[in-house]
């Protein structure tokens, strides 16, 4: 082709170019806009921003960060307050980050994001240069809040996250079989599962301030997942003398505030500590159980401890591992307490019972078995015989509805029925049992029932109601779940008005009132009841399980007011001790029914009982 | 104590020339600029140079040589090697000079931090004028930056090359404990083999070893 | 193998090598030190013409370095991985500059990273790194992070600490867009 074939005005075709949408993008007049909204991607990774109020501070992401950009620093909050959170948020230094929201995957509250804003740039401004090295390094370094948050970016909801959302499996018997016998249906961790549960925990270390007790639990959950069961054990004794029993029936309020609860189940903490103590065996168990003794010689003083459940069990660890003498009081002829005489044994059977009580006897705790203080042996002989005296009794008592025949024969109340149980006695069962109560009690004597039941007419007929709403009942959601599995029916939200009589004086039924709220705004107890909606539920047999108390008949009432006696409780200073000089007290008298609490408890007492020696 | 800041000073000499600002509008207006691409950055500026986001709208072009260029852009990690290079470069630069420092690595050592080639703190070696946060920062926080810059130069705020000249002690300082190491950092090395043995001396020597 | 290399290995080096097929087109051969450059003068007259890449690895545990020869056949399309084992006290490894000198460089480099000594070779001066003083460091007892820390931190450039109390305020969304 030669040039003068073509057209003279070819050049000029290109001023139709002229007419064209540019492909420049001016920016900052004009921004990319490919993604429906002005700017990057709407999953970009740009500047962080977190929601403090879901922050809980656990420190994941500073742990995950590859190139150390995030630090931890305190929000000035007393920590010890704070409950499910710990008082530090996360700082970012964008002289570090690279962006790759590793933080934000990790994050296990879901409250850390990126942003579509990334723009950040800054001219020096300091005159001497190290001045302006040292103020660069901190205008980088941000603590993401609500800044930005209103143009949110990639955030993590959960299928992406890191963590491990699910529990690792674990055997239970089938509802179908366990309800037909009293054997220990959670079957615990098998290695492979334990390792793989001890995996998913983040060691954030809410746990530990959230137990009463304050045990190391991240501290024993790298023990397991190192395979140091030993260590485990150890860090275990440090705070709670009883591990085997809590690793089965522990209230686990750790459990309630982990940090992976927030997106999905929480670790399983409590059978975790079940595993190292099984797979570890009770031989090794106790020996470094009563290696903690060899640290202190023998001091020459002597406590005396009324009642052998957990606290009074604690405070003889403790007290023996300090070096004192400690005789404990019981009037059951096996220690224990509430854990071996009203638990049932589905839940925590003997042998974990034996295996903790076990390495206390091996360190020389002295227990006075079938000695009621008060018949047997008088308080105040114990006053004078001993250095300190710790009272430990708990609740070994029911307590009554009090409504319109409550002591009909066929009644009865649960912590007594459980406790007859426990001892091998055969109870009153019949076809159709109506249950008062919403609490774990409630839950084992209905439990306990329907195995009875099933044994006997091999049917599970129970219904149990109680005061709380759904999802207010105190027992915990697991032994709610089991119940209904294992075939009781539960009714939340009535009020027992009277048990109903037939014309032969046999029980047919108790009526109930609708229950409208069963706290006040102060959160004082004081139910209201809508006494136009009634029902009816048909029973034979009804059981009472509204609480416990206690029984002080071996105290004298001058005793009792010295003490700092109040409504069957106790009210006493941070170190356990009473009014009363060289008595202490711990338990379930103090707060309530808690296994752990009573634990760290009769942690506390050893430890001012202590003190106490020391000074004197 | 106020003629020693750069800042004050730098803007009365500003002040006095009844120039200085229209010099400073052009200076900001006509930037050719060095990309030392040592870095990841550097895949951030083809997009920003050619047609998608046009630097040159904006009056700044590449320059070939440090001598004719305004404008050094460090573009990312700086390994002790290329820390020598840049500094030769700036050195070699006229002034009036600016430093731009991209992404994180030049603020605080970025991903790089813990690697034991590449340095931590640029600014402890050459002043650096504008740093832009990012890993890497994408054209739109590279031409902020640039903008911001010219801002800085029409002010007369950029100074960082006298305040160069002015703690050249500092800087050289800093300079010399990196690059003109005289002993090791953690445990010196002892090379077996520091005298070139031949092959054959090496055989004999492994079979004397092997008969004691 | 296409080309029946591993059965003519066996047959021609016999017990000096161990052979073992990787994949369907990669062998790996290991032999000892003295019969490395046999081994890779036979591989080449059997048209393993191309050394692709050398490389080392430090077996701190087994206090051994391996060297890899990564060789390979544009006829059989085959690739062969030749691997020995070094002493890491005294490392040396005889130079294969005679049979392939491009493999001067890798050679160069494996003794600045490792330490590891080829008589022979004519250029083992430092290639990558400035000024080096300390273990090589791709040693796995050479602690990188230590040394960034011993070297680049404002500590360590004996200026004063820049993380001392600075306290971070959270800036008020009004404030962002970065001060602009």
């Amino acid at each position: 082709m030669s040039l003068g074939e073509r057209s003279f005005f070819v050049p000029f075709s290109t001023l139709a170019n002229l007419f064209k949408k540019p492909e420049t993008i001016a920016y900052p007049k004009e921004d990319l806009d490919v993604h429906g909204v002005k700017g990057p991607s709407l999953k970009y990774r740009g500047m962080h921003a977190n929601d403090h109020d879901v922050c809980i501070g656990c420190g994941n992401c500073s742990t995950v960060c590859p190139t150390a950009a995030i630090n931890m620093i305190s929000t000035g909050v007393n920590d010890a307050e704070l409950t499910g959170a710990n008082a530090q948020r996360p700082t970012v230094d964008y002289g570090r980050c690279c962006f790759c929201a590793f933080c934000v995957d990790a994050c296990p509250s879901g409250s850390l994001t990126m942003t579509r804003e990334y723009i950040f740039t800054r001219a020096s401004e300091k005159e001497s240069p190290l001045e302006e090295l040292i103020w660069k390094c901190d205008e980088f370094t941000l603590e993401p809040g609500s800044r930005w948050s209103e143009n949110p970016g990639w955030q993590c909801h959960g299928e992406e996250t890191w963590l491990d959302l699910e529990r690792s499996h674990m055997e239970h018997m089938t509802p179908e079989k366990r309800v037909g016998s009293f054997i220990e249906f959670v079957l615990g961790f098998t290695k492979e599962e334990a390792l793989r549960e001890a995996a998913r925990c983040i060691e954030c270390g809410i746990c530990t301030k959230t137990c009463p007790a304050n045990m190391g639990i991240p501290e024993y959950i790298r023990g397991i997942y190192d395979n140091d069961l030993e260590e485990s054990v150890r860090v275990m004794y440090e705070t709670n003398p009883l591990p085997g029993i809590c690793g089965r029936i522990c209230t686990h309020k750790c459990e309630s505030v982990c940090a992976i609860s927030h997106k999905g189940e929480p670790v399983a903490i409590r059978w975790l500590k079940r595993y190292a103590i099984d797979a570890l065996g009770p031989d090794k168990v106790a020996e470094i159980a009563s290696s903690a003794k060899e640290m202190f010689s023998p001091s020459g003083k002597k406590v005396a401890i009324i009642g052998a459940g957990p606290a009074g069990l604690s405070a003889a660890y403790y007290l023996s591992t300090m070096g004192h003498g400690v005789t404990v009081f019981e009037r059951m002829p096996k220690a224990g307490g509430t854990m071996r005489y009203g638990i049932p044994a589905y839940r925590l059977p003997d042998e974990s019972i034996d295996n903790d009580v076990r390495a206390m006897a091996e360190m020389g705790v002295d227990f006075r078995m079938k000695t009621r203080v008060g018949t047997d042996v008088s308080f105040e002989s114990l006053r004078k015989d001993y250095d300190a005296v710790l009272v430990a009794v708990g609740f070994p008592m029911g307590r009554s509805t009090r409504i319109e025949n409550h002591d009909h024969p066929d009644t009865g109340l649960a912590i007594l029925l459980l406790n007859q149980i426990r001892l091998g006695e055969e109870i009153p069962v019949h076809e159709n049992i109506v249950i008062i109560g919403g609490g774990n009690v409630a839950m084992d004597i209905a439990r306990s029932m329907a195995r009875l039941q099933k044994v006997k007419y091999g049917k599970v007929s129970i219904i149990l109601t109680c005061l709380e709403g759904e999802g207010e009942m105190p027992a915990d959601n697991e032994e709610i779940e089991e119940s209904i599995e294992e075939g009781i029916i539960i009714n939340p939200g009535w009020a027992p008005k009277a048990i109903e009589l037939d014309d032969d004086g046999k029980i047919k039924g108790l009526k109930c009132a609708r229950c409208l709220r069963v706290f006040d705004e102060n959160r004082r107890f004081n139910p209201k009841i809508d006494e136009d909606d009634l029902t009816f539920y048909p029973g034979t047999q009804v059981v009472e399980a509204i609480g416990q108390a206690s029984d002080y008949t071996f105290l004298s009432e001058d005793d009792l007011a010295a003490m700092g006696h109040e409504r069957g409780r106790f009210k006493v200073s941070d170190g356990m001790d009473s009014g009363l000089k060289g008595v202490f007290i711990a338990g379930d008298i103090v707060h309530g029914p808690d296994v752990i609490h009573a634990v760290a408890d009769g942690h506390k007492a050893a430890r001012s009982i202590d003190t106490l020696f020391n000074q004197g | 104590m106020e003629m020693d800041n750069l800042y004050l000073a730098n803007l009365r000499e500003e002040k006095q020339n009844m120039w200085g600002g229209l010099v400073n509008y052009f200076r900001k207006r006509s930037m050719w600029m060095l990309y030392y691409c040592t870095g990841c950055g550097a895949i951030e500026l083809p997009p920003t140079m050619t047609s998608r986001y046009d630097m040159e709208r904006l009056g700044m072009g590449p320059m070939a040589t440090p001598r004719q260029a305004d404008l050094l852009l460090i573009t990312g990690y700086l390994s002790v090697k290329t820390l020598k290079r840049v500094i030769w470069s700036y050195e070699q630069m006229q002034e009036p000079k600016y430093v731009v420092g991209f992404g994180s690595c030049p603020i605080n050592g970025g991903i790089y931090w813990d690697a034991y080639p590449v340095i931590n703190h640029l600014e402890a070696f050459i002043p650096v004028d504008m740093s832009i946060a990012g890993c890497m920062p994408r054209p739109q926080a590279i031409i902020d930056a640039f903008e911001k810059l010219m801002g800085e130069i029409q002010e007369g705020k950029a100074i960082g090359y006298k305040r160069y000249e002015k703690h050249y002690d500092w800087y050289k300082k800093n300079q010399d404990a990196v690059l003109g190491r005289t002993e090791a950092v953690l445990k010196p090395w002892n090379d077996p083999f520091a005298s070139n043995p031949s092959v054959d001396e090496l055989m004999a020597l492994e079979k004397g070893e092997s008969n004691v | 193998m296409s080309d029946n290399i591993l059965a003519r290995a066996g047959k021609m080096h016999g017990d000096k090598i161990e052979c073992r097929e990787k994949y369907k087109a990669q062998l790996e051969i290991k032999t000892h030190r003295d019969y490395v450059l046999n081994l890779l003068t036979w591989l080449k007259s059997e048209r393993y013409v191309h050394l692709s890449f050398m490389s080392c690895i430090d077996w701190i545990e087994e206090n051994e370095f391996e060297l890899v020869w990564h060789v390979f056949s544009y006829e059989s399309k085959n690739h062969i991985l030749v691997k020995t084992r070094l002493n890491r006290e005294k490392p040396w490894m005889h130079t294969a500059i005679n049979i392939w000198p491009h493999v001067q460089p890798y050679e160069q480099e494996i003794h600045e990273m490792f330490g590891v000594y080829f008589p022979g070779n004519p250029d083992l001066s430092g290639l990558f790194l400035h000024n080096w003083l300390d273990l090589p460091p791709l040693r796995k007892d050479f602690i990188a992070k230590d040394y960034s820390l011993a070297l680049y931190t404002t500590d360590a450039l004996g200026l004063t600490p820049p993380f001392d109390d600075i306290d971070i305020v959270e800036i008020t969304a009004e404030e962002s867009r970065d001060g602009e």
